[in-house]
C-alpha cells in the first residue's frame, strides 16, 4: 500500500507540496506558539524577580521565618517551634522546587542590657540594649576589617567573644577590646554575662545574596560562634533566656525555570498557613505576591497569544482543506477505479489517512525546527514587521511543543481525511454524472453558511461594541483579549469574503451583459470561463480575499495598538523628558512658626538650558489641588498648568489633530495678556464658561487670580479629561478632571516662585545625557519622566511584542499561503485545461490571445479578489480594531483611538503580491510555452 | 485543382534516448479541391502527424508543404495561425468543443475569432441546421450526446467558411450509426458548400465514401489510390 501511496503522492508532487507548505506551517505556528509562551514568560518571571531585586534591594527568593522559645532545661520548654522551623527550612528545596542559594540562621537572645565596662569619655552613654546571638556562616560572607573573628572559646576571663558590625561600632561607640556586662540576666552559672568586641565586621562583597539583612542593620548585635552560643543560652538548667531564632533562605528563582512556577507558587500560597498553628513563629517571602500577579499576568499572554493565532490556524485549516479537496478531485477517477475493483469504503480511507499521516510526518520534521525559528523572529519583533536585534529568547523544547504539534497533525489529519468521506461514496457512474453539472455552487452557499457566519459576526460586533465599558473594565481588572471578540473579527472576514463569492460572479456577468457583443475572442472566453466554471475559481477568490483582507486587518490592527499606545505615552507624558528636583524649602521654620511664608529654594534652571542635548525647555507648573471659585464655592481638585506659552509650544507635544485647530494658535491668543487662560472643554461645559469669560481661580495655597478665557481646548499635553477612582465595589468611577493653563510669570508673580517641573525637548534621539546628569551631580528627581524610556518598555512588554511579533508572522504566513494558494491554481487550471488550449490555437488563437486570455482572467479574479479583499479588510478593521485596542490600552488612556494606517503596510504587501503575480506569471508562460498544440490535442484523446 | 501539396514530408520526434523516431519517412501527396480525401491507417501509422501537417498545425521536419499555392512550410506560428483562423477548420476524434459554451457560442465564437463582426447569429443558425442541431443550441457541451457534439465540432469548423476542413477520426468515438450521418455531413459540405475535407480514420467501411483514399502505414505511403479509379 505504501508504494501505492509514495507512487500517488509522487503523480501530485504540486499538490502534495502545498500540502507540506500548509502543514509545515500549520505544525510551526501551533509548536511556536508553545515554545514563543514559554520563553516570553520565562523572561517575564525573571525579569519581574530582578525588578523585585532593583526596587528593593532585596533577592526576591527571600524567605524568611522567625520563631521564639523560652529556653530553659529543667522546665522542659518544647522546642518545637524551633524544630519545625528547621525541618521546615531544610526541606525548602524539596517543596518550593527551587534550590536555595543561600541558607543561614540566626539565634539570639534577646533581650539585654549592656553596662559599658569602661567609659571612654563622658558624653557617652553607660548603658545599651542589645543581643547576643550568632548568624551561621558570617565568617565565610563577611570579612573583618579591625581585630578578629571570634573563636569558639570564651576567654579565660568569661568574657564571650564578639563581633559587631561597622555601623554598630560607630553608633555604640565600641572599639575591639572594648567589654559590655548583661544586667538584666544571669549566665547559666548564675555568673554574670560578659562579652568582649573582639571584631568589626562587613560584608565581603555588596551583592552577596547571604546578607538578607545587610550588616549595617545590624545595629545592636554582638555575634558570637554557634558553639558558644548553644552552650551558654541553650537550654540551661537554671537560667531562662528568650531566644528567638530566624531563618533565612534565598532560594534560586532568578535562574528558576518556568515551568517551576506553580509549585513555588502554591508553595507560597500554604506557607503562612502552616507556620500559622505555631506560636510565635512567623513565615514570609518575597515572591508570594510576585508570583500572584505573575500568574495573573501569565494567564493574560497566555490567552493573548493564543487568540492571536486563531485567524491563522483558520486560514492554514481553510488552505489545508481545499488544496486536499483540490486533490482529491483530481483523483475521483481513481477512486471511482478502486471502488469499482472492490475496494471498500474503509481501505480507501485508511489510504487517504496513511497519506496524511506521511505528510503530517514529514511536516512536523520541519515544522518544529522551523517553529524556533520562529519564535526569534517574533521575539526580535519591535513593531509590525520591524524587527530588532535583541537577546535571543531561551527556546526550549518541552514536552509540550510535541503535544502542540500532535494536536496541529491531528487537526490536519482530520482536516485532510474528512472531505475523503463523500468522495469515498462516488462510484464511477456518479461521478461521471457529477461531472457533467457545472457551477452548482458550494456545499456551504447551498446551505447559506456564509450569510448565517456573517450574520453571527455581525452580532458579535453589536454585542461587544455595546459591551465597551465593561469590556474596559475587564481589562483594567486584569482580563486578557477577549477570544470571542478576536474571533468574531475573524467570523466577519471569513462570512464576507464568502458572502462577497455570491456576489463577485454577479458583477462580472452584469459586465458581461454589457459587452459580450463587442468584446475581443480572449475577452469573451475569459468571460465565459470566470462566469460557467464557479467551483474552481471559489477556492482562489476566498482564498485571496481572506488572505488580503486577514493581512491588512493584521497590519492595521499591530500598527493601531502600536502607534496608539507610543501616542498616550507622548501625550501623557508631554515631552521627552518631564523632570523635578527636589526642592529645598523652610517646611520646618514653617511648621514651628506659622507666621513664617512657605518659601522655595529653586534649583539652577540654566545648567539644563546649557545642556548641549537640549533642544529646547521649558518651566511648567503643574498642580491637581488648584481651585476654581463660582458663585460663592470653590471647586477642588482642579488641574492648573503654569506655562510660558512660547517655551511650553516649542518644547511639548501634542497629538496632531484633536484641536479644530493647530495647538500654536491657542498659545498665541493665550499670550496676548498675561490674565489670559485656556481652560479645557468639560470645565467649560459644566460652568458654562466661554471664550472672554473671566473666572477666579487659586493654587492650594495662593491667593485668587482673576483670568480671562482666551480659548477652550479639549486637550492639551499631559492632561487627562478624565479622572478614574475605584469605587466601593471595587468597579472603576469616571469623573471630569478639569484644566486651567495659565501663564507660570502670572501665577509666580501672585504666589510666589513654586518647584516647577522641566520639559524638555531632546535635540537627539537619546535621552542619555540627562541620566549621566543625574548620575555624576548626585541629583534627585522628584519627577522624572522619560518618554522614550517609557516606549522602550512598551515595546518590551511581552504583551506587545508578542502582538507585533504574531500579526507580522500571521501577516508573512498569508503571503506564504497566497503565492502557494495562487501558484496551485494557476498550475492546475492550465495542466487541466491544455486540451482546451489546443483546440482553441487549432481554431486560429494566437498565443497571445491565449496569454491575454489568461491576462483577463487573472484581472477577473485576482482582480476582484484583491478589491473585496480590501474592502472587507478595511471594514473589519474600522468595525473591530477599536474594540481589539481595548485589551491593550490603560483605562485611564485620555485619547480617542485613531486607526492608524501605515501605507507602506500596505504598500508592502501589495509588492509582494503584485511579485506573486508576476512570478506565477512568468512560471505560467513558461508551463504554457510548453504545451504544443498538437501534443494538448493528443492528450484529450486518452 | 490542388489546394495542398506536399513532397517528401519526414517528421522525427526525438526520443529520450536521444534518437529520433520518424512518423513519417518522406510521403508526397496532394489534396484536391472541393473532394473528400480520406487518410487512412491503423494507430500509430503516423496519419493524424500527416494531417497536422496538411493542416498547418505542425511544421514537418523535412519537405515541403504548397497550401493553396503558397508555401506555408518555413511560415512561423503567427503566420500559420492566421492561416488556419481564415482558411482551415478542425474536427478532432474527442469531444472537442470549449466545455464553458454553448452549442451557439462554440459556433459563434469561431466567426468571432476569424474576425467576423455583424450579424453572426443567421450564419451560427444556417450551420447549427446543417448539422441538423437548430434545437439544441442552448445546450452546454455536457448536455449533449457524443454524435451530437462532434456535429456542433463540425458546425463550429466550417462556421468562418473556410477552404478546407480537416478531421481526425471525427467518427471514432461515435456509434455505425451516427458516424455515417456525420458522414454524410461531410459529404453534403463537399457538394452543397464545395468545402475541401481531409479526413483520417481507421475504419476501412469508411473508405469508398472517399473521393480520394491514402493509405498511411508506419509513416509511409502505400498504394495510393483515387476512390474514382
Amino acid at each position: 500500500m505504501f508504494t501505492f501511496i509514495f507512487q500517488k503522492m509522487r503523480n501530485k508532487k504540486w499538490m502534495v507540496f502545498c500540502l507540506l507548505i500548509g502543514n509545515i506551517l500549520l505544525i510551526s505556528i501551533a509548536c511556536c506558539n508553545s515554545v514563543y509562551t514559554r520563553s516570553v514568560l520565562q523572561k517575564m518571571l525573571i525579569s519581574d524577580f530582578e525588578n523585585y531585586a532593583a526596587e528593593n534591594n532585596r533577592n526576591a527568593g527571600t524567605v524568611y521565618v522567625t520563631a521564639e522559645m523560652l529556653s530553659r532545661g529543667n522546665v522542659g520548654v518544647n522546642t518545637e517551634n524551633f524544630d519545625f522551623s528547621e525541618s521546615k527550612m531544610n526541606a525548602i528545596e524539596e517543596e518550593s522546587g527551587v534550590p536555595t542559594a543561600v541558607a543561614s540562621h540566626n539565634y539570639y537572645v534577646d533581650p539585654l542590657s549592656f553596662n559599658y565596662d569602661v567609659s571612654r569619655n563622658a558624653s557617652r552613654e553607660t548603658t545599651m540594649s542589645g543581643r547576643i546571638g550568632f548568624l551561621s556562616g558570617m565568617t565565610e560572607h563577611g570579612e573583618i576589617i579591625s581585630g578578629e573573628w571570634f573563636t569558639d572559646q570564651i576567654d579565660s576571663d568569661g568574657f564571650i567573644p564578639c563581633v559587631i558590625s561597622e555601623r554598630m561600632m560607630v553608633r555604640q561607640m565600641l572599639v575591639v577590646g572594648d567589654t559590655l556586662t548583661v544586667t538584666n540576666k544571669k549566665s547559666k552559672d548564675d555568673g554574670l554575662i560578659r562579652v568582649k568586641v573582639v571584631g568589626v565586621f562587613r560584608n565581603k562583597s555588596d551583592d552577596d545574596p547571604y546578607w538578607v539583612d545587610p550588616p549595617s542593620s545590624y545595629t545592636k548585635e554582638f555575634f558570637t560562634s554557634e558553639s558558644i552560643f548553644y552552650e551558654q543560652f541553650i537550654n540551661p538548667e537554671n537560667q531562662l533566656f528568650i531566644v528567638k531564632g530566624s531563618w533565612n533562605i534565598v532560594l534560586d528563582v532568578e535562574h528558576m525555570d518556568i515551568d517551576g512556577v506553580d509549585k513555588l507558587y502554591n508553595f507560597a500560597q500554604e506557607q503562612p498557613g502552616v507556620y500559622k498553628s505555631l506560636r510565635n513563629t512567623n513565615y514570609r517571602d518575597c515572591f508570594g505576591n510576585i508570583l500572584t500577579v505573575f500568574q495573573k499576568d501569565a494567564a493574560k499572554v497566555r490567552v493573548t497569544l493564543l487568540v492571536l493565532q486563531v485567524p491563522i490556524y483558520i486560514l492554514l485549516g481553510v488552505f489545508i482543506y481545499m488544496v486536499s479537496k483540490q486533490m482529491l478531485e483530481m483523483e475521483q477517477a481513481e477512486i471511482s477505479i478502486m471502488k469499482s475493483r472492490g475496494a471498500s469504503r474503509g481501505q480507501i480511507l485508511s489510504t487517504y489517512f496513511m497519506q496524511s499521516v506521511i505528510v503530517s510526518i514529514f511536516s512536523a520534521a520541519a515544522g518544529i525546527p522551523l517553529s524556533f525559528l520562529i519564535c526569534q523572529v517574533i521575539g526580535s519583533s519591535n513593531e509590525f514587521l520591524e524587527f530588532v536585534s535583541r537577546k535571543p529568547l531561551p527556546t526550549r523544547m518541552t514536552g509540550e511543543v510535541l503535544l502542540f504539534a500532535a494536536a496541529a497533525a491531528i487537526f490536519s489529519i482530520a482536516v485532510m481525511v474528512l472531505p475523503v468521506i463523500s468522495y469515498s461514496k462516488v462510484s464511477i457512474v456518479a461521478q461521471k454524472q457529477k461531472k457533467n453539472t457545472l457551477g452548482a455552487g458550494t456545499w456551504w452557499q447551498k446551505i447559506f453558511l456564509d450569510v448565517v457566519i456573517f450574520l453571527v459576526s455581525i452580532y458579535g460586533y453589536y454585542t461587544f461594541n455595546q459591551q465597551k465599558e465593561f469590556l474596559a473594565k475587564k481589562v483594567a481588572d486584569g482580563a486578557a483579549l477577549d477570544p470571542l471578540l478576536y474571533l468574531s473579527s475573524s467570523l466577519f472576514i471569513i462570512g464576507a469574503g464568502m458572502v462577497a463569492l455570491r456576489l463577485i460572479p454577479l458583477v462580472i456577468k452584469l459586465a458581461y451583459l454589457l459587452i459580450r457583443r463587442f468584446c475581443s475572442p480572449s475577452v469573451y472566453a475569459s468571460f465565459l470561463r470566470v462566469i460557467r466554471t464557479k467551483n474552481q475559481q471559489n477556492f482562489i477568490i476566498v482564498f485571496l480575499i481572506l488572505t488580503i483582507a486577514m493581512g491588512i486587518f493584521d497590519a492595521k490592527a499591530a500598527r493601531t495598538i502600536n502607534s496608539n499606545e507610543e501616542e498616550m505615552i507622548r501625550y501623557s507624558t508631554g515631552a521627552d523628558i518631564v523632570l523635578q528636583e527636589q526642592w529645598a524649602d523652610n517646611r520646618f521654620a514653617v511648621a514651628q512658626n506659622p507666621d513664617l511664608e512657605l518659601t522655595y529654594i529653586e534649583p539652577d534652571f540654566g545648567k539644563y538650558k546649557s545642556m548641549e542635548e537640549v533642544g529646547s525647555i521649558a518651566k511648567v507648573f503643574s498642580a491637581n489641588d488648584a481651585y476654581l471659585k463660582v458663585d460663592t464655592s470653590y471647586i477642588a481638585d482642579i488641574q492648573l498648568m503654569g506655562i510660558n506659552t512660547m517655551d511650553f509650544g516649542n518644547t511639548a507635544y501634542m497629538t496632531p489633530g484633536l484641536l479644530d485647530r493647530h495647538w500654536f494658535n491657542y498659545l498665541n491668543e493665550m499670550s496676548q495678556n498675561a490674565s489670559n487662560v485656556l481652560i479645557s472643554q468639560n470645565l467649560a461645559e459644566t460652568f458654562k464658561y466661554s471664550v472672554g469669560d473671566s473666572i477666579l481661580y487659586k493654587t492650594k495655597s495662593g491667593q485668587l487670580i482673576r483670568g480671562f478665557v482666551s480659548g477652550i481646548v479639549p486637550y492639551f499635553p499631559s492632561y487627562n479629561p478624565s479622572t478614574y477612582s475605584i469605587g466601593e465595589d471595587g468597579a472603576y468611577i469616571e469623573g471630569n478632571n478639569y484644566l486651567i493653563v495659565a501663564h507660570l510669570s502670572t501665577l509666580q508673580s501672585a504666589n510666589g516662585v513654586e518647584p516647577y517641573q522641566v520639559w524638555i525637548k531632546t535635540k537627539n534621539d537619546s535621552s542619555r545625557f540627562i541620566y549621566d546628569f543625574a548620575e555624576k551631580s548626585g541629583t534627585l528627581f522628584q519627577v522624572f519622566k522619560d518618554t522614550r524610556n517609557r516606549i522602550i518598555a512598551l515595546k518590551n512588554d511581552p504583551i506587545f511584542q508578542g502582538t507585533n511579533g504574531i500579526l507580522t508572522v500571521g501577516f508573512i504566513v498569508v503571503l506564504i499561503l497566497c503565492v502557494t494558494g495562487f501558484l496551485i491554481f494557476w498550475i492546475l487550471s492550465i495542466q487541466s485545461r491544455s486540451l482546451q488550449f489546443g483546440i482553441l490555437r487549432a481554431m486560429g488563437m494566437k498565443m497571445r490571445e491565449i496569454i491575454e486570455m489568461l491576462i483577463n482572467e487573472q484581472f477577473f479574479i485576482t482582480g476582484s479578489s484583491l478589491l473585496v479583499g480590501i474592502l472587507v479588510g478595511e471594514v473589519a478593521s474600522d468595525l473591530f480594531i477599536p474594540l481589539i485596542r481595548i485589551s491593550y490600552a490603560a483605562y485611564d488612556e485620555p485619547l480617542p483611538m485613531v486607526i492608524a494606517a501605515s501605507t507602506s503596510d500596505i504598500a508592502k504587501m501589495f509588492l509582494v503580491i503584485g511579485a506573486m503575480i508576476l512570478i506565477s506569471m512568468l512560471i505560467l508562460g513558461v508551463i504554457i510555452s510548453r504545451i504544443r498544440i498538437t501534443q494538448a490535442l493528443k492528450l484529450g484523446e486518452d | 485543382m490542388n489546394i495542398i501539396e506536399a513532397n517528401g514530408i519526414k517528421k522525427g520526434f526525438p526520443q529520450p534516448d536521444g534518437a529520433t523516431f520518424w512518423a513519417l519517412k518522406g510521403i508526397d501527396l496532394t489534396v484536391p479541391q472541393g473532394k473528400l480525401t480520406i487518410l487512412r491507417g491503423r494507430s500509430g501509422s503516423g496519419k493524424t502527424t500527416m494531417m497536422n501537417i496538411l493542416g498547418a498545425l505542425d511544421p514537418p521536419t523535412e519537405g515541403r508543404v504548397i497550401f493553396d499555392g503558397n508555401d506555408i512550410t518555413d511560415w512561423g506560428d503567427q503566420q500559420r495561425t492566421l492561416l488556419r483562423r481564415k482558411n482551415i477548420g478542425f474536427i478532432f476524434q474527442s469531444v472537442a468543443l470549449i466545455s464553458m459554451m454553448n452549442a451557439y457560442e462554440n459556433v459563434e465564437y469561431a466567426l468571432r475569432l476569424a474576425g467576423i463582426r455583424g450579424n453572426r447569429r443567421e450564419r451560427v443558425d444556417e450551420c447549427l441546421a446543417l448539422v441538423g442541431l437548430t434545437g439544441r443550441k442552448n445546450h452546454m457541451p455536457s448536455e449533449m450526446s457524443g454524435g451530437e457534439q462532434q456535429r456542433v465540432a463540425i458546425a463550429r469548423a466550417i462556421a468562418h467558411k473556410p477552404k478546407i476542413l480537416f478531421a481526425d477520426e471525427p467518427t471514432a468515438e461515435l456509434d455505425t450509426n451516427t458516424g455515417l450521418m456525420v458522414m454524410k455531413i461531410f459529404k453534403d459540405l463537399v457538394e452543397k458548400e464545395n468545402i475541401t475535407v481531409v479526413m483520417t480514420t481507421h475504419d476501412v467501411g469508411l473508405m469508398e465514401l472517399g473521393d480520394v483514399v491514402y493509405q498511411i502505414e508506419a509513416g509511409e505511403l502505400v498504394n495510393g489510390t483515387d476512390g474514382e479509379e
